[in-house]
Formats: C-alpha cells, sequence, structure tokens
C-alpha cells in the first residue's frame, strides 16, 4: 500500500556528493544539489524492548525532494530520521545517500555532509553567529578567509546582515532569528542532504509562517534532499512535496503527495491525522494561478484577490462578501491587472475532478504525479 | 579530530560596530558585579590597618615578640600561600579530569563511588586527616598539600561533573549531529559551558584549603597556624588574635580572588 515506486526517477537525477569541495558561489547559496536517500528495509530496536522502535521502513527519497516524516509522538519518525545520520545507529538495514552506504562511512566525517536542523536551535550559546555557522565548514578543513566569506554569504541569504548579527551571540537574537542561524548553520558546507526535525515548533505561528515560507523560497533555489519531521499535518502539507505518514513503529501507513493524501486516504488512521476540514485544506494547496479563471465579469463591485493566493482564500473572500464569485487580479488594491473570475462552482468542480490532474506546476514539485495511488 | 579541534574565534567580519558590541555583551551588569567586586578588598585592607593599630599600641612582651614581627609574618603568610595554591592547583589537575571520565557515558555506573570517595575525604575531621596522613607518610609540607588535596577534591569534583551533566543535551545531540568528535564535544562544548560551574567549585576548593591550612602548622608544614597555636599554647590571646584574623583576611582575599577569575572566566554569552 505505501508509495514508494521513485526508482526510475531517482537514477535520472543528478547527484553529487562531493559538496565540500565545491567553491561557493556568488549568488545563490548552494553549489550542490540534493542527493537520493534509501532507507532500506531499516530496524531499529531496542534491548529490552519486545517491539522495535523503528520496524523495517523502506523509504526512497529523489533529490531535491522535500520529504515529511509526520506522525504522532512516539511513532519513531525521529528516530528514523536520525538514523540517517546516524546519531541512532540502525540494528538492520541499509541506508544510501547518492548510492553510498552510509553506515560504512565514519560516522563523524558522514554527519558533517548531512545538514542538521533542531527545534531547540542547537546554538552553541558560548559562540558567535559566525562561529557557529563557521563550525562545520572549518571541520571540513576549508581556509578561515573562505569560510567567514561563507558566513557573510550565508547571513545575507538568511536575512541577517552580517555587520549587524555575525559577531552577536545567540542569547542575543530572537527566537526566530535563532533558527535561521540554525538554518545557515545547516547549510553552511552545502551538504546535499538536510534532516530537520520540528526545525519551527518552538515559533510563535506567525514567525513560524514565515520561517516556512522563506525556507520554501530557499529550497527552490537550492534543491536541497531534505528530510522534515514534523507531528503538525498541516506543515506537513505545507513543506512537503511528499508527506510519509507514520503509524507506531515508524510503519509508513501512507506516502505520497499531499494532495494525493488529501483526496485520497489510505485508511481510517490517514484520515484521523488528517482530521477535519480535509477538502479546505486541498483547497489551500490549490493556488488560482492554475486555476482555469472565467472572463472578467462585467460587474464591477466583486471583491478582489491576488492571484497569488489559493482556492481556499477564495472560497474565504466569497464567505466573507457575500457573494458566489471573486475577481482575481495581479493584486488585491483594485489598480492592478484583473485576470478573471473564478465561483463558487469552480471550486466544488475543482475538489472534484482533482484526484487525477497535477494541481501544481510548482517546480519545487518534482514528483511523477503518476505516483500518487 | 584534529581540525574539529582549530580554534574558531577568528571566524570574525571585519565589522566596525564590534567594539560597542563587545561592550554590549558584557553588559552594564558586568561592570556593577567588577564593582560590588572592589569593596571586598577595601574592606580588608581596612582590617588589615585596624589590627596593625591594635597591635601597635599593644605592650608586647618576649614572647610575644619573638612570633609577632614582620619578619616572621611574612614567613608564615608566604608559606600559607603556597600550601593553598599548590593544594588547589594539584586539586584541579586531579578533580577535574576525573570529574569529566566520570560524566563519560561508560563510566556512569562508576560516578557514585567517586562522588562517595569525595564525600567521605572531606567528611573526616581535617585535623584528623592531616595527623592521620603524617603518620602514615611522616610530617612535611607535601603530606600537608597531600591533606589540602583529599580534603579540597569534593566541591571541585562534585561541580565539575554537576557542571557537565548541566549542559543541554540537545546541544551535545547538535555538536554530534554536526560531526564533531567526541572530544571535540567536551573540549569545544561541554567543557566551556560548564566553566562558571566549575570554578565556583574551584573557587570554594580555594577558600577551604586557604582557612584549613592552618593545620598544617600541627605537621610542621608552616603557615598561619603557627602563630595562632602559639598563641594559644602560650597564652598569648594577641598572638592568637593576630594570626587569626591574618588567616581569615587571606580567605576572604582568595574568595574574592576565585569570583574575580570565574568574572573573567565565564564564557561570553552566557
Amino acid at each position: 500500500m505505501p508509495d514508494t515506486a521513485l526508482d526510475s526517477r531517482i537514477s535520472s537525477e543528478p547527484t553529487t556528493s562531493d559538496s565540500a569541495t565545491s567553491l561557493a558561489p556568488a549568488a545563490v547559496p548552494a553549489g550542490t544539489g540534493g542527493a537520493t536517500i534509501q532507507l532500506l528495509d531499516v530496524t531499529k530496536s531496542y534491548p529490552g524492548q519486545v517491539a522495535p522502535a523503528v520496524d523495517h521502513i523502506t523509504l526512497e527519497i529523489a533529490a531535491g525532494e522535500i520529504v515529511v516524516l509526520v506522525g504522532p509522538s512516539g511513532c519513531g519518525k525521529t528516530t528514523t530520521m536520525k538514523m540517517i545520520n546516524r546519531l541512532i545507529e540502525p540494528t538492520s538495514g541499509q541506508i544510501l545517500i547518492g548510492g553510498t552506504d552510509v553506515l560504512k562511512l565514519d560516522a563523524d566525517e558522514h554527519r558533517r555532509n548531512v545538514g542538521y536542523v533542531i527545534q531547540q536551535t542547537g546554538l552553541f550559546p558560548h559562540m558567535r553567529i559566525a562561529e557557529n555557522i563557521g563550525l562545520v565548514p572549518r571541520m571540513l578543513g576549508w581556509s578561515k578567509r573562505r569560510t567567514a566569506d561563507r558566513v557573510e554569504e550565508l547571513l545575507e541569504v538568511v536575512g541577517l546582515p552580517p555587520g549587524e548579527y555575525a559577531r552577536r551571540y545567540p542569547r542575543e537574537l530572537s527566537g526566530g532569528q535563532q533558527q535561521r542561524v540554525g538554518v545557515a548553520r545547516a547549510l553552511a558546507a552545502d551538504p546535499p542532504v538536510m534532516l530537520m526535525d520540528e526545525p519551527f515548533g518552538a515559533t510563535d505561528p506567525i514567525t513560524r509562517d514565515r520561517l516556512q515560507n522563506e525556507f520554501l523560497r530557499l529550497q527552490r533555489e537550492m534543491g536541497k534532499t531534505i528530510v522534515f519531521v514534523t507531528h503538525d499535518f498541516d506543515e506537513a502539507l505545507k513543506m512537503g512535496d511528499r508527506i510519509a505518514v507514520l503509524g507506531p513503529q515508524s510503519v509508513i501507513a501512507q506516502f505520497d503527495t499531499p494532495e494525493a493524501i488529501l483526496a485520497a486516504p489510505a485508511n481510517d488512521y490517514v484520515s484521523s491525522f488528517i482530521g477535519s476540514g480535509g477538502q479546505l485544506k486541498r483547497l489551500g494547496l490549490m493556488p488560482l494561478r492554475d486555476a482555469d479563471l472565467r472572463p472578467v465579469p462585467a460587474r464591477k463591485d466583486l471583491s478582489q484577490i491576488t492571484i497569488d493566493a489559493s482556492l481556499h482564500d477564495a472560497l474565504d473572500l466569497m464567505l466573507e462578501s457575500g457573494q458566489d464569485k471573486v475577481l482575481v487580479a495581479a493584486d488585491e488594491s483594485g489598480e492592478g491587472e484583473v485576470f478573471g473570475s473564478i465561483r463558487l462552482d469552480d471550486l466544488m468542480a475543482a475538489i472534484a475532478d482533482d484526484s487525477a490532474d497535477d494541481p501544481s506546476d510548482d517546480p519545487t514539485a518534482k514528483l511523477d504525479p503518476s505516483a500518487g495511488s | 579530530m584534529a581540525p574539529a579541534l582549530v580554534a574558531l574565534d577568528d571566524v570574525a567580519l571585519d565589522d566596525p560596530a564590534v567594539d560597542t558590541q563587545q561592550l554590549a555583551t558584557r553588559g552594564s551588569g558586568f561592570w556593577r558585579r567588577l564593582m560590588g567586586l572592589s569593596v571586598r578588598p577595601i574592606l580588608l585592607a581596612a582590617v588589615l590597618g585596624m589590627l596593625y593599630l591594635w597591635v601597635q599600641a599593644q605592650t608586647l612582651d618576649s614572647i610575644e615578640r619573638r612570633v609577632l614581627n614582620p619578619h616572621r609574618i611574612r614567613i608564615d603568610l608566604w608559606d600559607h600561600v603556597q600550601l593553598s595554591l599548590i593544594a588547589t592547583a594539584l586539586t584541579i589537575v586531579i578533580a577535574v579530569p576525573v570529574g569529566i571520565l566520570l560524566t563519560r557515558p561508560f563510566a556512569r555506573w562508576i560516578k557514585p563511588i567517586g562522588l562517595g570517595l569525595g564525600n567521605f575525604g572531606q567528611a573526616i575531621p581535617s585535623i584528623g586527616l592531616i595527623v592521620l596522613l603524617a603518620l602514615w607518610l611522616g610530617i612535611g609540607f607535601w603530606t600537608a598539600v597531600i591533606g589540602l588535596v583529599v580534603y579540597a577534591t569534593l566541591p571541585i569534583l562534585r561541580n565539575t561533573i554537576v557542571g557537565l551533566d548541566g549542559v543541554d543535551p540537545a546541544l551535545k545531540e547538535a555538536a554530534r549531529g554536526m560531526g564533531m568528535s567526541r572530544l571535540a564535544v567536551l573540549g569545544r562544548v561541554e567543557l566551556p559551558l560548564a566553566v562558571p560551574v566549575i570554578l565556583a567549585g574551584v573557587r570554594t576548593a580555594l577558600v577551604l584549603t586557604v582557612a584549613t591550612a592552618t593545620l598544617a602548622t600541627f605537621i610542621d608544614a608552616g603557615g598561619l597556624g603557627g602563630g595562632l597555636v602559639a598563641g594559644i599554647k602560650l597564652n598569648r590571646p594577641a598572638l592568637s588574635l593576630t594570626f587569626g584574623v591574618l588567616a581569615a583576611v587571606l580567605a576572604l582575599f582568595a574568595d574574592w580572588v576565585g569570583g574575580i577569575a570565574e568574572e573573567v572566566l565565564r564564557p561570553r554569552g552566557l
């Protein structure tokens, strides 16, 4: 039932793992794209426990893809992730990154080539921001000059002007700023693979939303392969190219695109995880940009919505304005170009025939829609 | 492992605002604490001045003069300082590494034993400990040093363990997750973060050692205890008072130096 048939695509993705030796490029932060990650029949059991913490999981993640592991507390999702950078050693099974068996590598060396972001930021309070970010490059033997340049570049990338922040200590930054530094630190040596353990979980909802958006924008340029762990299904919907819904012992209940999971939950467990409002969430994943708009009607008293919004936003505006259609424009002010209109019927139609339809041209969605179940 | 230990102090960017930011980092609290720390030496100097005036006002007999003269005081004071510093330094050299070892995962099971031995050392009456050691090793300076080391081990050992155990496990895991070796995690993350707690233990040990070193005179190891004991034996209270006050002032001064060290050596950013 879990859908992991990705092999054909995996081989076609460019996979480079010599990131440590690539010179940092000027404009775009990342020189290296992602690498494939394959977990083959991986099990983790602890002595003295009858049931394994992770029971024979097989998961194949394409290069440049964000896969979210989502599940309730204690389901083994974090354990699964930590086995990828070997903070937890698997009891059995194979883990391949870019085709290399990481269990055969030196664990410390391996971890230097895997970015790691945790919820509590993990910044070292006695080191300045620049030192925190420069740690991994220095361990990899980069020169001080090159490291300093990279640190400066990354601080720019995450929106913290180096002149102001490089010499500060972590406690002098807000929670959101610290988390950005955490992301910058994980990216420092330009690793092909990043592991993110509830990276935005400790921030307030507004900051979290902004960090998520910034990170998705960044990822669009970087194309890292990312394993993202969360217990928040809405965050999973937002961040994931594909979502693995995990049950107890990290058993995959469903592994698919957010759209496909919402449209056709594999079983009651997945449905319960989606919770109420599944169809509304589906609308939230459908951008107006991709919708078939109707011609601009003659009426001019309609509310306007920006084309960057989703069908869910459009529905919300209909309910708010009490009209069954809204205008879709370049912006909300009423001055920009009006592209067309959309009606309540269109939203219903979109939900009804979405399942077979690729809902998105999003460049980050590298997945073949036929992979949907 | 080696590159992981390379100092990173110079991953700095040219930034004109650095100086003001450093000041801001140390913060006004830093200077206020330093101000607070300057009160102690002034008070101690006042006590010494009063002691001097009081001694000057006494008429000393020949016995008192033999003990209570600048030359003798200087020798005793120097012996006392030497005893205390050497004993404290040895204690640090022994207790900190042992504390580190006892916090490593492979040694956790012997931690209670180590702490128990430290407790044992401190639970024995100090005078008894020193005399017992003298019976075993003979009298003299080094026997006194050994006694003081046994006595002062516990605070440093305990604080090293508490300090290292108190480091946020998430930080240790982040360090491991970044690819630091265990040794690098210890040297670059755990120890720096435990420094304030360890230093507090060193400070306690130092004061304890200075105070206990007055007993060294019983095994002929010198120190300010000599004059104090002579005063009691010969029924010359002026001697006991003078040397007692000197020892107390020295202990308080040592505590003050320890406070300065804590202030200066505490990692910034904490």
